[in-house]
């Protein structure tokens, strides 16, 4: 199943729809979020230019006065390609590792 | 709680349904969303006996696959024999109570129960135990008597539904006069609709009712407070009159079940004019939902005159099959200005009094192009579902209504109100039949999905 298919156009939207409105309401009032990113691997790729990374994740997320925080973990596999001395994301494919997601929407970046 | 031999009938303190869903004011108690007796009382009687939406047959293309899907709290094993007939059986193991597919889907001519190897076929029929000799199975009930419990399956336009009701109506009779609009969305091309993968599943800590009296209810005013992200960027704009988006249509309540009519001119600047465009100059720049130029010759040969107008001028975009079903066959602008849509149906499993699981199948017509199924997803991914950009709201909203039934006084005293209502007012001419409300959406079909619980709730 898939959860995210996004491009660069849905990602500005988020961005947008976020920044720029106050009417998101799965992020208005925002989620406490945190990233933590380990098992960090970078391999070359067949361009110079260019690195596939893999890393682990655990993201918690807690709304308003929850008890509990809803937690994602996962493997993301990504592509990082370097361009005039800046490094940037060219593509990212995550696994998450759950089947029934405790996460009731996905309204953050992972 | 009064369990008769002719079902439930009130609360053990003797609160009943009239007590809980007051008719002659159009309100519902607070308390119902988080009620560990009344949500009981829904396992047996309302999920117990409703046609359920088990999935589409595309899931299970072949002889002996199979996938596991609920009815309220029990689980199905939903599986295809060698004939190509497709079964349903309580995955439950008659011998101790294992659950017998660990898996959420798979392929097997045979399926065995890893905790004493009970195994049984695809049409739950009792194959055998190990030692056959030893008489694991005993010699008090025939083999007969031990295979798997069964339902009663029937489908709809590829869609697989299941009941325990194995006298109750037919799912055509469940159905009724809904099946009109059914049919403009799953009964309209040679091959019909297939699923874009497997299911979305994700939990949310709200009571099964907050999210189906919405989403299968068809909440029409949420659009303009919870959705107004969507009228603040842009993307959803009032109509010429002046009319909010998505609120002006006709929408229809038939046997509790729902849909709304919107007509795309209503909702976005890209479809202005609309109204001014013949039937065929709409099929080609403005398509329903979900078809493509090389699609529209089909659609005459699946559907009336009266239903592809329909169709092209007030397309059935979000509804919703009772108890808790929610479809969408949305539009979708796309960047290089034309349109396409994006076609989704949830259903809303409940998961204890204060949870339930909220299920997201994307979908596209067999016969759409391969690289239009692929924007189909994409739009689908994008808008409904988990991540998607208008539902996300939704059910972050949700839990909250749960919560406040959790307080002594709002349980008691407050109420849900479905009062905003200009009564039946069926356009002249109107083709498709139950109760038909045209305008700016009110809360007549959400009151009608409360009147159909009422009557899956009495015995």
């Amino acid at each position: 199943m898939m959860h995210l298919f996004e491009n660069h156009e849905s990602m500005m939207l988020r961005i947008f729809r976020i920044e720029d409105t106050n009417v998101a309401w799965s992020e208005e009032p925002a989620s406490r979020t945190r990233r933590l990113i380990t098992n960090v691997i970078v391999h070359k790729t067949e361009r110079e230019s260019e690195y596939d990374v893999t890393s682990y994740f655990l993201v918690t997320r807690n709304r308003f006065e929850q008890h509990e925080y809803q937690l994602m973990s996962g493997k993301r596999m990504d592509r990082w390609r370097l361009e005039n001395g800046e490094l940037k994301l060219a593509r990212r494919i995550i696994d998450l590792d759950m089947s029934v997601l405790s996460m009731p929407n996905l309204a953050i970046f992972f | 709680m009064n369990i008769a031999a002719n079902g439930i009938r009130h609360l053990s303190d003797g609160r009943s349904l009239d007590d809980l869903i007051k008719r002659d004011t159009r309100e519902v108690s607070l308390a119902v969303m988080n009620d560990a007796e009344l949500y009981e009382w829904e396992l047996q009687q309302l999920f117990g006996r409703c046609w359920n939406l088990m999935g589409h047959e595309s899931e299970i293309p072949e002889p002996n696959d199979y996938m596991v899907r609920p009815i309220g709290e029990d689980e199905l094993i939903i599986a295809r024999d060698r004939k190509g007939e497709i079964h349903a059986s309580l995955n439950v193991c008659p011998h101790r109570g294992m659950r017998v597919a660990l898996g959420e889907e798979g392929n097997s001519p045979v399926h065995k129960c890893i905790y004493h190897g009970w195994a049984f076929r695809p049409n739950g029929d009792f194959v055998g135990a190990p030692a056959e000799k030893e008489k694991m199975h005993g010699t008090i009930r025939d083999k007969s008597e031990l295979g798997l419990k069964k339902a009663r399956v029937a489908l709809y336009g590829g869609l697989i539904f299941a009941t325990w009701e194995h006298d109750g109506p037919s799912l055509e009779d469940y159905l009724g006069d809904f099946r009109f609009y059914l049919d403009m969305l799953w009964n309209r091309t040679d091959r019909g609709t297939e699923v874009l993968g497997p299911p979305q599943k994700v939990l949310i800590n709200c009571n099964w009712k907050s999210a189906a009296e919405q989403a299968a209810g068809g909440d029409g005013f949420h659009t303009i407070s919870l959705h107004r992200w969507l009228i603040d960027a842009g993307l959803f704009v009032n109509a010429e009159d002046g009319t909010p988006p998505a609120m002006y249509g006709v929408n229809v309540s038939a046997n509790g079940h729902v849909v709304r009519c919107i007509p795309v001119d209503m909702t976005f600047a890209r479809a202005k004019g609309a109204g001014k465009m013949s039937l065929e100059e709409r099929l080609q720049e403005l398509p329903p939902p979900g078809i493509t130029p090389e699609l529209v010759p089909q659609l005459s040969k699946h559907l009336s005159d009266d239903q592809i107008r329909l169709l092209v001028e007030k397309a059935p975009q979000v509804g919703g099959i009772f108890p808790n079903v929610n479809f969408l066959f949305v539009y979708a602008p796309q960047s290089d200005g034309t349109m396409l849509g994006a076609m989704g149906i949830h259903i809303i499993v409940p998961r204890g009094v204060d949870k339930c699981e909220f299920w997201t199948w994307m979908f596209a017509e067999k016969d759409c192009p391969e690289p239009i199924k692929e924007k189909m997803l994409r739009n689908a991914v994008q808008q409904i579902g988990s991540s998607g950009l208008i539902e996300q709201d939704d059910t972050d909203t949700w839990p909250h209504i749960t919560r406040s039934a959790r307080g002594a006084i709002g349980r008691r005293d407050l109420t849900l109100k479905y009062q905003a209502t200009d009564g039946e007012n069926k356009p002249e001419g109107w083709p498709g039949g139950g109760h038909v409300f045209e305008g700016f959406a009110k809360d007549d079909t959400q009151w009608y999905w409360w009147l159909a619980y009422r009557d899956a709730m009495l015995p």
